[in-house]
């Protein structure tokens, strides 16, 4: 959401340009062919899948459409193939009994009918121990309780590491009718003024001038120790109260996912904002568009109680 | 020594006196070993006093000569011997001078207005092809109040941007973008002190009332030694003095604006001043509609009673007294002021069930300059001419939000409300002394010194939260206030090689203190001309340029939320290289024709971030820019008729503009947002009569370059936790500035009429602005449309590309009376 600022130069702008004419233009479209659209985050705790699709004129208003009769395949470092993953649904390709391993470097290949063939490679960090976590409850400067939270864990040493951190609260929320329940899920406001932090277009929230969903950084300036990042959960008064828990839950990522998330998140900051600079999101699809990258994700429950 | 002006039109006994002194000369000479001796002066207007910036003064024996500098000096050093004169200036009766000069002497000249009585044909400045100088345009201000332009408003930058290689942004634009550069690399002097907003309206007027304006220069390459601290151009601009003879004035009343200047002697031929003021009235127009609306609103009744007013204006007011010590020394005192304020303030309140609610908003934006100076001119001997400054510049912007809301149940009052309010601006205290030394008549001498103490304010947002029966919330953040001291020393020489070769070569040095770290450059300047004819040259030039100041601009729309931040440790100086090459001839009937290929490459370009922008106030700036380059090479042509009933001038333009940055586009170079292929700029006037002339101007453009996405995709969103990832539609952007707008185009016709009257002269000028109303881009964007809205009819999507345009055909009309 535009701030206020954004706000009084939108509405200044708007008196200005409700003087202004507005016809439709012929689009002219520079765009080669549809392109395959990958999207894969894999770990070692589960087997590799690939959603597979197609991109379409942006013009096109339906649905984005799924390939369905791709090949895919996944080869090793030295080239050799591994497996061909099979269709499933809703184009996610799979193989039940393909796990990645950590350390291994992984090439996707995936051609199509109609399609330029495209390709991509990683591999899956190495997993992150969080050596351990501290909480302390405080209050903001309205007297509202927040938490803050210390998260300790073990960089590994000459590698480059990049991390996205969130806390998300779960646990079976009662719903007033019928005395059922159902499974809830929801993403925390974080705090944190760590120098490390890379997160673009922090927003205001509740005083607090560098609000985000989720944290990224990468460990540039720590590399091999033992790291410890604070931040404060500044919505925690929710749940202070409550029977949910809070998971506190550490990725371990390669380079190419910590830029496309990154960019992504600029991308959707920016949507509806028609001052900041167009964001192209990362992609490391060669002749294609998405993302291929591993994973490792770590977790630490927090009981509010 | 006994002096006396003789015109064209010699008399019998004025001959044989003439006879006399040159034979006189002649015996002397003879006997004597040859020396030279100087002549020096200033060249003003007869009627006024004005300063003629750029008159020539030519001796025909010698074929030599100068021109006048910005405070009207000249000094030409001749052999001791007879000299014959001409002086001249355009618009100006030519006037020649016949002596004898056997020891430096000092005149002041002074011309008057009209047409010649005879047929010499004479330019304004130095005939294009003597001048080192190439890559510069001297406007005519008297074209600059001929040529139609948007509601009436003359305005010097508009008329700038009718030349080659100086393009205007987005439709309306005042900013200038030089050969590839811009917004922020023009170096904007007024009385030569730095502008750092030029625009009123978003952009669509420049702060410069052209009544209160002497003369303008824009320099786009080959720039001389004496200036810096800018990449891609210099526009000096030089206000009037004000009429050291008589009181006189001029005023006008338009569509946007009026305007009243004043001028005269405070001391007859000792102190003059001048003062300008012009300001809109649009809002005070709307304000019984608005006044009349809300009103209306009321008596409609029902529940909810709303009311709002708002409005905008702009105003500027320019000042200045000069005065005469001695012919010598001549002090000078300045002062700009401007302002452009936007405002809005709505209020409602209602009823719901035992409450009653009130809310009230109020938006404000606004922005301006203020500039004052104090110079003092003092002529050492005939050669050596001093200007000291010291100057004061101020620009600030400021946009503030104020929201107040309340609930009454009833005796008891629950209220909110918040505030607000961000301003960034720039402040300069500054000194500089400058000399020109014109030791003969091969070599024109400049040389001086000068420092800035700059005070940078990036964006500093204060927000209060105020909440009922609890404490309020105070938060302060943004971008420190930054100091840095930037200094400068240069030395030129304007050196005449023989009857062939001209060049101008020098060395500026500047420093930038910010901070512990100290910038510094050496930045080489040389521009030449070598003579083929006498009416034709070959000309080349090499720059470079050293800028120490970043503007931090918008991407997409022009606005004045733009950020004038300094080098730092972390954010280096930008750089520049420039080399031009061109050919000059005057042709006949008074016609001028150049071509000029220019390459410049730039460095340490800033450019927000991906996804930033000047709102992401809650960092510091630093983070949210990147670094890369950039690289701008073309063509320009263009043919200039300067005398005669029909003047004007047709330019093209053919060139390319881009960047790089590591951090943008995934490393690859890409267009620049104004790379714009072909520009072409005409602008004509014609003078049917003393009383009636005639304005034309027709401009084209192939179209900016903007960001548009022409596919979409399926991408992640979210991080793994077991469960399958949620997608959403993400555009693709393969290329930034990968679409170009549609062509711009628009045709301006102007008519003024004129009338002597007892005591003034009257013009009624009439304007047709884009007379075929040509809806030109201003902005494109996406949007989805529901087709078949009807009952029972399926509902489709649709997708679309519109364009925004601003202005469509806008005639004007204004009144004016000189006295």
């Amino acid at each position: 959401m535009p701030n206020s600022i954004q706000k009084i130069t939108i509405y200044s702008l708007f008196v200005l340009l409700s003087l202004s004419c507005r016809k439709e233009l012929p689009f002219k479209s520079t765009a080669q062919q549809s392109r395959i659209v990958v999207n894969s985050l894999f770990a070692t705790d589960s087997t590799l899948r690939v959603h597979v699709s197609r991109s379409s004129s942006v013009m096109d208003t339906a649905n984005h459409k799924v390939i369905t009769d791709a090949m895919v395949e996944i080869y090793n470092a030295e080239n050799t193939l591994i497996t061909t993953l099979d269709y499933t649904k809703e184009g996610v390709y799979n193989n039940v009994s393909f796990y990645p391993s950590q350390n291994e470097v992984y090439h996707l290949k995936i051609s199509a009918d109609g399609f330029e063939s495209v390709s991509s490679s990683e591999s899956i960090p190495q997993p992150v121990v969080i050596v351990g976590v501290d909480t302390v409850s405080t209050t903001n400067k309205e007297g509202e309780p927040i938490l803050e939270v210390s998260v300790h864990f073990k960089d590994p040493g000459n590698i480059r590491n990049f991390y996205l951190i969130e806390m998300v609260v779960i646990g079976m929320m009662p719903i007033d009718i019928g005395g059922d329940s159902l499974n809830f899920r929801q993403q925390e406001r974080m705090s944190s003024n760590d120098p490390n932090i890379e997160t673009v277009n922090q927003f205001i929230f509740n005083g607090y001038s560098n609000a985000s969903d989720y944290l990224i950084l990468s460990d540039k300036n720590f590399d091999g120790t033992t790291y410890t990042l604070n931040f404060s959960i500044i919505n925690w008064h929710q749940w202070s109260d409550s029977q949910m828990t809070g998971q506190i839950r550490l990725l371990s990522t390669s380079e190419a996912y910590f830029n496309y998330r990154k960019s992504y998140e600029e991308y959707v900051n920016t949507q509806g904002n028609p001052f900041a600079n167009p964001v192209q999101v990362y992609s490391n699809i060669e002749n294609g568009i998405g993302i291929f990258a591993g994973g490792t994700l770590t977790t630490w429950d927090i009981n509010f109680k | 020594m006994d002096f006396q002006t003789v015109c064209n039109k010699t008399d019998h006994n004025m001959t044989k006196i003439n006879t006399f002194f040159l034979l006189m000369a002649l015996l002397v000479s003879t006997y004597s070993v040859a020396q030279n001796a100087t002549i020096s002066g200033f060249i003003r207007d007869f009627e006024t006093g004005e300063a003629l910036i750029g008159a020539t003064i030519y001796e025909q024996h010698t074929e030599t000569g100068t021109i006048a500098n910005e405070y009207g000096f000249f000094s030409l050093t001749l052999p001791q011997d007879s000299v014959h004169l001409r002086v001249s200036f355009i618009g100006f009766q030519t006037v020649d001078y016949i002596l004898v000069l056997d020891s430096n002497i000092q005149i002041n000249i002074t011309l008057t207005e009209g047409t010649q009585l005879n047929t010499v044909y004479v330019t304004a400045h130095e005939p294009i092809e003597q001048q080192s100088q190439m890559s510069a345009i001297h406007l005519d201000m008297s074209k600059v109040k001929a040529l139609p332009v948007i509601l009436g408003e003359q305005d010097i930058i508009k008329t700038l941007q009718l030349f080659p290689g100086i393009q205007s942004g987005s439709e309306g634009s005042s900013g200038l973008y030089v050969r590839g550069g811009g917004p922020d690399q023009n170096l904007i002097l007024l009385d030569g002190v730095p502008i750092y907003n030029a625009s009123h309206l978003f952009g669509f007027f420049s702060i410069f009332n052209a009544d209160a304006i002497n003369s303008a220069t824009i320099i786009k390459g080959g720039f001389p030694a004496r200036y810096g601290g800018r990449l891609s151009s210099v526009l000096d601009i030089r206000m009037k003095e004000g009429n050291l003879k008589k009181f006189g004035g001029e005023a006008s009343i338009g569509l946007l604006s009026s305007k009243l200047t004043l001028e005269g002697p405070l001391w007859k031929d000792k102190t003059s001043f001048i003062i300008s003021g012009r300001r809109t009235y649009v809002d005070v127009l709307a304000k019984p509609f608005l006044k009349a609306m809300n009103k209306k609103q009321g008596m409609d009744g029902g529940s909810t009673n709303s009311q709002s007013t708002g409005g905008y204006y702009f105003w500027d007011f320019n000042a200045k007294v000069n005065h005469v010590f001695s012919p010598t020394s001549r002090l000078y005192a300045s002062i700009y002021m401007g302002k452009d304020r936007f405002y809005n303030t709505t209020s409602n309140s209602y009823v719901d069930g035992n409450k009653q609610n009130e809310n009230k908003t109020t938006n404000d934006l606004k922005w301006g300059n203020l500039i004052s100076a104090l110079r003092w001119n003092k002529v050492y001997g005939p050669k050596l001419f001093m200007n000291v400054t010291g100057s004061f510049s101020r620009y600030n912007f400021n946009i503030g939000s104020d929201h107040s809301s309340s609930i009454t149940t009833g005796d008891s009052t629950q209220s909110n409300g918040s505030t607000s309010k961000f301003n960034s601006g720039i402040m300069d205290w500054s000194g500089k002394v400058d000399f020109q030394y014109l030791p003969n008549v091969n070599h024109a001498i400049r040389f001086g010194i000068g420092n800035t103490y700059h005070t940078f304010n990036p964006g500093g947002t204060q927000q209060q939260y105020t909440l009922s029966n609890k404490a309020s919330i105070d938060t302060t953040y943004g971008s420190n206030t930054l100091y840095s001291h930037e200094h400068w020393m240069y030395v030129e020489d304007d050196w005449k090689i023989g009857n062939r070769l001209k060049f101008n070569a020098g060395l500026h040095f500047s420093g930038f203190v910010t901070g512990d770290t100290w910038y510094n450059s050496l930045q080489p300047r040389l521009s030449g001309r070598y003579l083929i004819t006498k009416t034709s040259a070959i000309k080349a030039s090499y720059s470079r340029m050293t800028q120490y100041l970043h503007l931090l601009s918008n991407p997409t729309i022009g606005l004045p939320t733009d950020l004038w931040v300094p080098a730092t440790e972390r954010i280096k100086p930008e750089h520049s290289h420039q080399v031009a090459l061109g050919y000059s001839k005057t042709l006949k009937k008074g016609f001028q024709f150049s071509v000029e290929g220019y390459y410049k490459v730039m460095q340490n370009l800033i450019e927000y971030k991906e996804g930033a922008s000047y709102s992401s106030t809650s960092q510091d700036w630093q983070d949210l820019v990147v670094v890369g380059k950039g690289n701008s090479y073309g063509a320009e042509f263009l043919l200039e008729k300067k005398t005669g009933k029909t003047t004007g001038w047709i330019g093209y333009t053919l060139s390319w503009s881009n960047r790089q940055f590591e951090d943008l586009n995934f490393g690859d170079a890409y267009p620049h947002r104004y790379d714009r292929r072909h520009d072409i700029g005409l602008a004509v006037t014609h003078k049917l009569n003393d009383k009636i002339d005639v304005g034309l101007v027709w401009v084209y453009g192939t179209g900016n370059a903007t960001t548009l996405a022409q596919q979409t995709y399926q991408g992640m969103n979210g991080l793994q936790g077991g469960s399958a990832p949620h997608m959403n539609s993400i555009d693709y952007l393969s290329e930034r500035n990968n679409y170009r707008m549609p062509a711009y185009h628009r045709l301006d016709l102007g008519v003024n009429l004129h009338k002597q009257r007892e005591r003034f002269e009257s013009t009624w000028s009439f304007g047709l602005y884009n007379a075929y109303s040509r809806q030109n881009p201003f902005y494109l964007y996406f949007q989805t449309d529901l087709d078949n809205m009807q009952i029972g009819m399926n509902t489709k999507e649709s997708k679309r590309l519109y364009q925004l345009s601003l202005f469509p055909i806008l005639p004007s009309i204004s009144y004016k009376i000189d006295f």
